[in-house]
């Protein structure tokens, strides 16, 4: 696909706030989120000749931020440089800055990095389990065997809301 | 997707949408960022056509299927679903002729990523600018050295060793590595930074006796004490800058070898190499076996010629063809590399083998290695292949194909030559009974619909599994005529359980979630016993939900498991709102389950906590921390911080 720096910019302006949000939640830490979005978009802009369709744009950005997610993860946990206490820290003095809902957050970090992963997608990508399967190369059968359990854990954090009306997270 | 979980994202997304997003990522400031950027555009395919040349007489079966082209640019199952026969032909145990056909293979990759995909190269692609403090702290560490062995107090070896807990595995008689391990009196634990195992004297107070500490590019996953043996396993990790100013980050398996004889004085006794990152290992009558997972750099190109750039190395030489078995997809760019180690002979790798793979998992027989690989969302089905490890030789066996996913390694069984597997296909369950030929001898199928498969143990002539949805049946499956798997018995009860465990005669315990009736919100970890005495009639005799706690590493890690019929003691790490805690539970006929332990792990790390015993004292073990509990009354008596 022929894309210019405005075409692109113009395409990410529908996705970039789901793109923020997702990659908050994966690096659970503002700075890290902003890092890990700007390297996938550069990532993207580099290689946007391969993308042949512009509606591809959403899946094919957010399996790039995924990705990316992934990678500063493991070099993190390779570099060990955070120690857990550093780590908690860090996170707590990130909360001031963040408007997330804390519970969306702490049920968040109860959960292992794939399962992350594939609430994140369900989440603030809207995909259904098929295309987190091509997205993260699992198959549709786990990513929903996945997904229920993740959630199931989660649900110990932050409770779902049963019935309209009972607005306890407001 | 059921309405609740749809709900509940639906809900998360909400509370979500007051996130401001810093400045720098609006469109305006993104467009200035790519405006002053160049494009890059990347491969040519000038090798690919000499390549594929070569190949007509070198393959010609491979190359007739790469040539129909590779996945479907937009979602590789729809391109696959339609082309299954090319994909069975495949199936068995091809070798490589050569090593061009190998490049065949990964060409085909590279053209497809080329097509559509961020690249996903072997290891971390990682901007310069963050690669900067990584160099830095690698040169403040200590300089390339030989590995070496640092000796602490010297304390005479005692070789009595006293009663003692196991690693819990998978396949009695089949070793598995941990990051905690005992001899019966010295304790041996993996640092958190992965550097070194400390062994820990436990004889009057604990005493650090001794350290073994590797150099820094190395990374400790795990490891065994076996035999006198201190065997090390993990990776070495390389950085190299790619052409095109990114550096990659690589790694090799390693497997260290220490004679702890005298486990205060630890002697390297050899190592070996093979490439790619650790993913797991076993050993069995004196021999490691030693699984790594090898991506291939596809993300920069790779030179026909250049054979070490796509053949996996074994302690630096090129694996032969004749020991790299093809691909059953079109394209490749990942293998499993499989290598034994003679534990006399510490330095070579007696026998390798690598296969093609979109990842996979393994189950260890007494007998065999199964490596299943599941394709059940493109194909519907997952692929087991054989090898047998007699004595360290490798040998392909057999391949073949059930349908529908593996759920874990306690799912696949083999048993008199016959290999049982569970499966969740589409909306049910299978069960299946496969021949050494991996050729299909009999099957249940179509059970418990819209339910999945959460754990399974099978003993001898039976099996139990446990499905769910909203409540829990739990099955009994009769194996004892191969031919005629029947389902004897089947009991329904809300949550489910992940993990289950023989606990003596007639009982099956089980850990797992207790689920509310509207079959979501979970109200804790639960702990089953089953009375399996009659196998047509199954009942749950104990349950104990363990309010507000959701999650115990056991569901995810067998190995987190010290679970003891003798010593009649069940314990396990868990996580509440308020942080970790190991816990240990009692199981009596009358009682039901009983607390006896319930104390918070301290420690700090990545790692997690498992306990240990020896004798009458429990270590409870987390990172740098190590606790210790008297067995009689819980009460805790020592530690250590390393």
């Amino acid at each position: 696909m022929k894309c210019d720096a405005e075409k692109f910019a113009g395409m990410y302006e529908g996705i970039y706030k789901d793109l923020y949000r997702f990659a908050l939640c994966m690096m659970r830490n503002p700075q890290d989120a902003e890092d890990a979005v700007s390297e996938a978009v550069i990532h993207g802009y580099e290689h946007v000749s391969s993308l042949r369709r512009e509606d591809a744009f959403k899946s094919w950005m957010f399996t790039i931020l995924s990705r990316v997610c992934k990678k500063k993860l493991a070099a993190a946990a390779k570099k060990k440089i955070v120690s857990e206490a550093e780590f908690l820290e860090r996170t707590e003095a990130a909360e001031d800055s963040m408007e997330m809902n804390m519970d969306v957050r702490r049920a968040f970090a109860v959960l292992s990095e794939e399962e992350q992963m594939i609430v994140g997608l369900s989440v603030f990508g809207g995909y259904q389990s098929g295309e987190i399967g091509r997205m993260l190369r699992l198959k549709g059968g786990t990513v929903r065997s996945k997904r229920s359990r993740a959630l199931a854990k989660m649900s110990v954090i932050l409770e779902p809301r049963a019935a309209a009306g009972q607005a306890a997270y407001y | 997707m059921n309405k609740k979980e749809q709900e509940f994202i639906n809900q998360m997304k909400k509370e979500s949408e007051a996130v401001n997003v810093p400045e720098s990522l609006e469109p305006k400031e993104i467009e200035k960022l790519l405006k002053d950027r160049p494009k890059k555009f990347v491969w040519k395919k000038a090798y690919m056509a000499a390549a594929a040349a070569c190949c007509i007489l070198a393959c010609g079966l491979a190359y007739g299927m790469t040539k129909e082209g590779g996945y479907d640019r937009e979602g590789r199952g729809d391109a696959q679903a339609g082309t299954e026969t090319d994909t069975l032909r495949s199936s068995g145990f091809e070798t490589a002729e050569d090593y061009e056909d190998v490049y065949e293979y990964l060409q085909a990759r590279i053209e497809e990523m080329n097509a559509w995909e961020y690249g996903s190269g072997e290891g971390a692609m990682i901007k310069e600018e963050s690669v900067s403090d990584m160099a830095a702290d690698s040169a403040a560490a200590p300089q390339w050295t030989a590995s070496e062995a640092k000796t602490m107090n010297a304390a005479v070896p005692e070789t009595a060793s006293a009663d003692h807990s196991e690693t819990n595995v998978r396949q009695e008689g089949v070793d598995e590595a941990d990051v905690v391990k005992t001899d019966g009196r010295y304790l041996y634990t993996l640092r958190d930074n992965g550097k070194a195992v400390v062994v820990v004297d436990t004889k009057d107070g604990l005493k650090e006796a001794a350290q073994v500490k590797l150099e820094d590019t190395y990374s400790i996953r795990e490891f065994y004490v076996n035999s006198g043996k201190l065997v090390l396993t993990g990776e070495i990790f390389r950085e190299e800058k790619t052409k095109n100013g990114w550096y990659m980050s690589s790694a090799n398996t390693f497997a260290a070898t220490y004679d702890v004889s005298d486990p205060v004085k630890p002697k390297k006794l050899g190592e070996v190499t093979q490439s790619g990152y650790y993913t797991s290992s076993r050993m069995s009558e004196g021999h490691l076996y030693l699984f790594s997972q090898y991506t291939v750099d596809t993300a920069s190109g790779i030179e026909p010629r250049a054979v070490e750039e796509y053949i996996p190395l074994i302690n630096g030489s090129v694996l032969p063809g004749k020991d790299i078995y093809m691909p059953a997809t079109k394209t490749a760019y990942m293998y499993a590399v499989i290598g034994s180690v003679d534990m006399e002979k510490p330095d070579e790798e007696k026998d390798s083998k690598a296969i093609f793979t979109d990842g996979g998992n393994l189950y260890v027989s007494n007998k065999n290695i199964y490596w299943y690989e599941d394709r059940s969302w493109y194909t519907g089905d997952t692929m087991i292949r054989r090898l047998s490890y007699q004595d360290g030789e490798l040998r392909a066996e057999a391949s073949g194909l059930v349908g529908g996913y593996i759920h874990d390694s306690f799912c696949i069984d083999e048993y008199k030559g016959y290999l049982r597997v569970i499966t969740t296909e589409k909306e049910t369950n299978s069960v299946y009974v496969l021949d050494d030929k991996l050729k299909k001898v009999g099957s249940i199928e179509g059970l418990a619909e819209d339910e999945r498969v959460y754990s399974a143990r099978l003993m001898g002539d039976v099996g139990y599994f446990v499905t769910y949805r909203e409540t829990d049946p739990l099955f009994s499956v009769d194996f004892s005529d191969p031919k005629k798997p029947e389902i004897i018995g089947e009991l329904k009860i809300p949550g489910f359980s992940e993990y289950l465990h023989f606990y003596g005669e007639g009982l099956l315990f089980g850990i797992g979630m207790d689920v509310d009736e509207d079959g979501f919100t979970t109200n804790g970890v639960k702990l089953s016993m089953f009375d399996i005495s009659d196998n047509t009639d199954v009942k749950e005799v104990q349950k104990y939900v363990m309010k507000n706690v959701y999650s115990a590493d056991v569901m995810y890690d067998y190995r987190a498991a010290l679970i003891d019929m003798k010593k009649n003691i069940i314990g396990f790490s868990a996580n509440s709102g308020d942080g970790e805690s190991y816990y240990v539970f009692s199981y009596d006929e009358k009682k039901g389950f009983e607390c006896l332990m319930d104390e918070t792990v301290n420690g700090n790390g990545y790692q997690t906590a498992r306990g240990v015993y020896i004798d009458t004292t429990l270590y409870v073990v987390k990172g740098n921390i190590i606790e210790a509990y008297s067995m009689e009354d819980y009460k805790k008596v020592d530690d250590i911080i390393l």
